[in-house]
């Protein structure tokens, strides 16, 4: 099986070097293929026309009940039959939005995208998918790491992809006065630019379009799929606002119950200015930081076996970020009470079944 | 809290002394400012409908009416900023709502739930300010790996309850309430 696989990453990954890395739509798509239950495609900068045509620009992939979305945008061919025309969102939609590869080398939260993307069917609301939020930082890596099927990227966007250098320091725009300065390459930190800015840099601008698409589909709740180094306090965590800890606990219990993995809770604070579910918090958006435990961070060690890894094999790790989307999905709902309940079917049932896609085997 | 034998209870199973020997009003906090009080408090109360009472920073006098405290160990440096507090503020806020129970006659049940997350130095100053006053002591497995809560149980006369999920500390302190 190992020696098929190898055979196969090598193939895939010729396929995925050769990709135009110069547009950020155009390597997601050499990387996924839509499933029958992707509605419509739109790119992101149908949100904010800022990062069109750059390699910033990245497809926004909607499942489900999608008649009262915002496709005005869409490109011809994008939208599937059943959608007519645009209608005004209604406060009775349940739409979610998944955002993964904010920090492209955080392999397992772009996969459990790719995953809904090319097997799920939703129903009762809609599902918003954005699984290369950084599709510039995909475009390269500090270690030549590898993965199956994607881009092993990095944690920042290109520099070369940016319209100016890194500053010495950098500060998020919402912070603080007492907020410690952090490194000038945060700049390219997607995970410190929320709510972004339109005249900022490549990652600020690309913030920005991500909170214009959340804002403008009138997203209930949102999801950003991150993963965190063996040392990090952060390994198998969510984190979120202190008002939708309940939320989250109530996610962490069902969790445990459906894959065996504890997860804690952390709460966040005004320390987290520039974080995604910080700042989609003060939008009144249920917004959670999701983080499984990647074995070759934080050095993107490329000696990492992560299909075959003892402690956190890649497939047990799609499948948890897999179940925990499916938990705060329900428990967010739960909350939200009179909405129509957000179903989605064609998630796996196990670890196994991710490691059968995975491999090409299923 | 004083037993002859201090057993671990590996299998999850209750000192038949300890079933249904506490009773409410109960009131759950945090030690430390561990957001897993939030796990707890939903296990406890949306799960099992315990209808416990719950501040993760309570103050003394929140809990003058409790004839049961829970306490969640476990020390967040990001629920410590949340709240506030410096970590030796959260211990003398520790040691002041302990004070008040032990003077009321509050039984103690302490949890830990956060694995090894929830184990560092800190955490573990917490933990052995806290085991030593608690009429029990429930430890999702995990954060008993290295045997701590073992030792310090033992050696503070204290029964063990060690459980291989959050559900099942959910089901001991079930379990531990009396019905009303």
């Amino acid at each position: 099986m190992k020696k098929l696989f190898l055979v196969w990453f090598v193939l895939i990954g010729l396929f995925v070097s050769q990709a135009q890395t110069e547009n950020g739509v155009a390597l997601v798509m050499s990387e996924v293929k839509a499933g029958k239950g992707v509605e419509k495609i739109l790119s992101l900068s149908d949100f904010s026309s800022q990062v069109k045509g750059t390699p910033f620009d990245t497809p926004v992939f909607f499942l489900g009940d999608i008649a009262g979305l915002l496709t005005k945008n869409a490109p011809e061919g994008f939208l599937s039959g059943k959608v007519a025309e645009r209608q005004e969102s209604t406060s009775k939609d349940y739409t979610v939005a998944i955002i993964a590869g904010a920090h492209a080398n955080e392999i397992a939260g772009t996969l459990a995208a790719y995953w809904i993307i090319e097997h799920c069917r939703v129903s009762g609301g809609t599902l918003i998918v954005v699984p290369r939020a950084n599709a510039s930082a995909a475009t390269w890596s500090i270690s030549n790491a590898a993965a199956p099927i994607l881009h092993y990227g990095a944690r920042l966007s290109n520099l070369a992809h940016e319209n100016g250098p890194d500053p010495d320091f950098f500060i998020p725009a919402s912070a603080l006065e007492s907020f410690p300065a952090l490194s000038g390459q945060e700049v390219r930190n997607l995970n410190r630019r929320y709510p972004g800015d339109p005249m900022g840099n490549r990652t600020s601008q690309t913030a920005y379009a991500i909170t214009q698409l959340l804002m403008q589909n009138h997203v209930n709740a949102a999801l950003d799929l991150h993963e965190a180094s063996p040392g990090s306090s952060l390994a198998w965590s969510i984190i979120t606002r202190p008002e939708y800890l309940d939320i989250a606990a109530l996610a962490v219990l069902q969790i445990e119950e459906e894959t065996g993995k504890s997860f804690h809770l952390e709460s966040s604070r005004e320390e987290f200015a520039g974080y995604s579910h910080w700042e989609w918090g003060k939008l009144g958006i249920r917004a959670f930081l999701v983080e499984t435990l990647n074995p070759a961070q934080p050095s993107d060690d490329p000696t990492v076996d992560q299909i075959y890894n003892d402690k956190a094999p890649l497939a047990e790790r799609i499948y948890i970020h897999l179940c925990t989307v499916k938990a705060l999905v329900a428990s967010a709902y739960e909350e939200l009470g009179d909405l129509v309940a957000l179903n989605i079917e064609g998630l796996p049932s196990s670890k196994e079944e991710v490691q059968k896609w995975l491999l090409g085997m299923e | 809290m004083a037993l002859s034998i201090l057993p671990i209870f590996a299998q999850y199973s209750v000192p038949s002394n300890l079933v249904a020997n506490f009773e409410r009003p109960g009131f759950i906090t945090s030690a430390g400012q561990t957001s897993d009080a939030a796990i707890v408090k939903v296990l406890a109360n949306t799960r099992l409908k315990l209808g416990l009472d719950y501040d993760i920073a309570a103050k003394p006098q929140a809990i003058e009416n409790a004839k049961t405290l829970v306490l969640v160990l476990g020390v967040s440096n990001k629920g410590l900023g949340a709240a506030g507090l410096s970590l030796e503020q959260e211990i003398e806020r520790v040691k002041n709502i302990v004070a008040e129970a032990l003077k009321n006659n509050t039984r103690i049940i302490s949890i830990h739930t956060g694995g090894t997350a929830r184990r560092g130095e800190a955490s573990n100053q917490v933990i052995e300010l806290c085991v030593p006053v608690s009429n029990v002591v429930i430890v999702v497995e995990g954060g008993n790996n290295d045997g701590f809560f073992t030792s310090l149980c033992e050696k503070n006369n204290v029964p063990l309850v060690q459980v291989p999920s959050i559900a099942e500390a959910g089901n001991v302190l079930m379990s531990l309430f009396a019905a009303q």
